[in-house]
């Protein structure tokens, strides 16, 4: 081969094979450079089988390959007979529950912990034993591990399990699913809440109703979390407000809407923090929304939609007006929905939200030349730091260099006197000429010539 | 916000010393020359591109030109979620070369960071090697075989799962 591919290319190539195992482990067979490069492919996610019929020489080789693991399926590693026994036993009534019977009986091994694990991302325990050596085996190995999934881990005490979170820096995501409740301890929400860097905390449903029912055991533990991502069933807003008072962080994925549930976020009187993320398909009247605007506490507030669902809200300058009206201590807005405003809803903005430091939009929604040649005679946004636009598509005036520097200078006059505190501004698409009204506006700034 | 972007030219400096003007806004597909130009300002002088020569060099700059408009790829890091080999006409008859092109292509999209062109090129090479036998692909790529029969062996076992998937 006359060009040569790096490690680098040839695992990118392979990326794109990971459906195609066949063709795969074939590329993989061809030389010493594809496999190496292939069965970082080939063992990206791993279920366990594979493992029991590697040669122990060869586990640490093959571990490494390893993102993300699912012992899945009463593969189980240690326990005398005894346990064992009990372990079954558990493992049926399960089945029996669950509607499973005929699946395999549980697999007793022993070699999980040959392997190193130390590139692990992804773990999900599902219906599994797991002894004390291999807790401490992954505690020791997975310092990379950023996401735990449980389910069903019936030997799983909450002291074990905190002392795993302990080992494990880089988690920043749990997902305590069915079969987990004897896990909601205060003491492991405690741990949970004051362990900041874990930004996802997700809870089934069956869990969810578990906490329902069981108000006084969960709800003390819950009154210290302060961050959580929720995915919510329909209806359970209010028990979550209940028992989450204390919560200042919320980041939501809405599949659903109703008139009351915003109405029932709006009782959260910490929350500082809102992300809403409107899901595929979903679309949100403006008067579900507006009920946030009684969270006087926000100082964060970010509502998007996904990427296909821009056009999610029917918001229009009355509703921002109404939506921002009395969160006077915004500092940050993200508002990435597309809707049918003028520069009327950056007025609102200006009017309401005195301190607002950060600000990210959809270009398309705000008009700041529009604004400015309304301005009063006080600066707009007197605290702004930085501005962020994303850019709509194919929609760039053309502007040529002559009236370009004009303008950049106009404008950066202009945002200068609005915005004395700006300092960064971005925007994708229009980022060349944006920067150039900053160094202008940074140049008239070091000149101190007022406008 | 109401703006243009420059609608000026740049020239580029092939490894082979050949310099080729081409506009601003199709150059600044590739990541390293848009972040070079930002950092230094475009002071007019041509920017030299090391590791390409004119060939490869204009092949990317065809490639450019025809996505000048394309929404900048979002960071898509996201690597559970599966690939698709699918890639667009244009870029099918764009990628009809012959395999030394092709993997200097790749090499060129990897070093100006052109992360569609690469993800095409990749797809490109990923589809050669779909459906094929070891042999067939050492064939296609010119591969020496470095394993011996035993290791071989030991592969196959080892990844049978997979082979039999």
């Amino acid at each position: 081969m006359a060009v040569y591919l790096s490690n680098e290319m040839l695992c990118h190539i392979f990326s794109y094979l990971e459906d195609d195992t066949a063709s795969l482990t074939a590329a993989a067979l061809t030389s010493r450079q594809w496999f190496d490069c292939g069965i970082q492919s080939l063992w990206k996610e791993e279920n366990g089988n594979r493992l029991v019929r590697i040669d122990p020489s060869r586990r640490d080789l093959y571990g490494r390959c390893i993102r993300k693991l699912q012992l899945d399926g009463y593969l189980c590693q240690g326990g005398d007979s005894k346990t064992r026994a009990q372990a079954s036993a558990r493992f049926r009534a399960l089945d029996a529950k669950l509607s499973e019977r005929g699946r395999l009986n549980a697999q007793w091994v022993t070699f999980l912990n040959d392997y190193n694990w130390s590139s692990l991302r992804e773990i999900s325990f599902s219906k599994v034993y797991v002894d004390q050596a291999l807790l401490e085996h992954l505690g020791n190995t997975c310092r990379g591990l950023r996401s735990l999934r449980l389910f069903h881990a019936i030997n799983f005490q909450p002291a074990d399990f905190l002392r795993l979170l302990e080992q494990l820096p880089s988690l920043t995501a749990i997902h305590f699913c069915e079969g987990t409740r004897n896990l909601i301890t205060s003491e492991v929400f405690a741990y949970l809440a004051n362990r900041r860097i874990i930004q996802v905390l997700t809870m089934k449903e069956p869990l969810q109703r578990a906490i329902m029912e069981n108000e006084a055991a969960t709800s003390k533990s819950f009154q210290d979390l302060r961050s959580a991502n929720l995915n919510l069933v329909i209806g359970s807003m209010d028990r979550f407000v209940t028992v989450m008072p204390g919560i200042t962080s919320l980041s939501l994925e809405l599949w659903w809407t109703d008139t009351k549930m915003f109405k029932t976020l709006s009782r959260l009187e910490r929350l500082q923090t809102l992300s809403i993320t409107i899901a595929y398909k979903l679309e949100m009247p403006p008067e579900h929304i507006l009920p946030i605007c009684n969270i006087k506490s926000l100082k964060k507030l970010c509502v998007q939609g996904k990427s296909e669902n821009l056009r999610a809200f029917k918001f229009r300058d009355s509703d921002f007006d109404s939506l921002v009206s009395q969160l006077n201590d915004l500092e940050e807005l993200s508002f990435l929905v597309a809707c049918d405003m003028s520069f009327a809803s950056l007025k609102s903005l200006s009017r309401h939200c005195r301190f607002l430091r950060h600000l990210r939009l959809l270009p398309s929604n705000w008009d700041f030349d529009a604004l400015f040649s309304n301005a009063s005679e006080e600066p707009l946004f007197p605290h702004l730091e930085s501005v962020n636009t994303v850019p709509e598509w194919n929609t760039m005036p053309f502007v040529d260099d002559v009236s370009r520097s004009i303008i950049a200078r106009e404008k950066a006059m202009l945002f200068r006197f609005h915005m004395p505190n700006l300092n960064t501004m971005t925007a994708t698409v229009h980022g060349e000429f944006e920067k150039e009204v900053l160094e202008i506006w940074t140049e008239l700034k070091r000149n101190a010539v007022n406008p | 916000m109401s703006s243009g972007t420059p609608s000026s030219t740049i020239t580029l400096t092939s490894s082979d010393g050949v310099d080729v003007t081409v506009e601003r806004q199709v150059a600044e597909r590739s990541v390293l020359i848009k972040n070079m130009l930002e950092d230094l300002g475009d002071s007019g002088e041509a920017i030299p591109v090391p590791n390409v020569n004119e060939a490869v060099l204009k092949k990317v700059i065809e490639w450019c030109t025809h996505h000048k408009l394309d929404p900048p790829s979002a960071g898509d890091d996201d690597d559970s979620r599966r690939k698709t080999t699918d890639i667009d006409e244009w870029d099918q008859k764009f990628m009809q070369v012959d395999q030394e092109m092709l993997f200097e292509i790749i090499l060129a999209a990897n070093y100006l960071d052109i992360k569609a062109l690469l993800d095409v090129g990749c797809k490109t090479v990923a589809n050669m090697i779909k459906g094929k036998s070891p042999e067939e692909i050492r064939k296609t790529f010119n591969i020496q075989n470095d394993f011996t029969p035993e290791e071989e062996d030991q592969i196959r076992r080892e990844n049978e799962w997979a082979e039999d998937r």
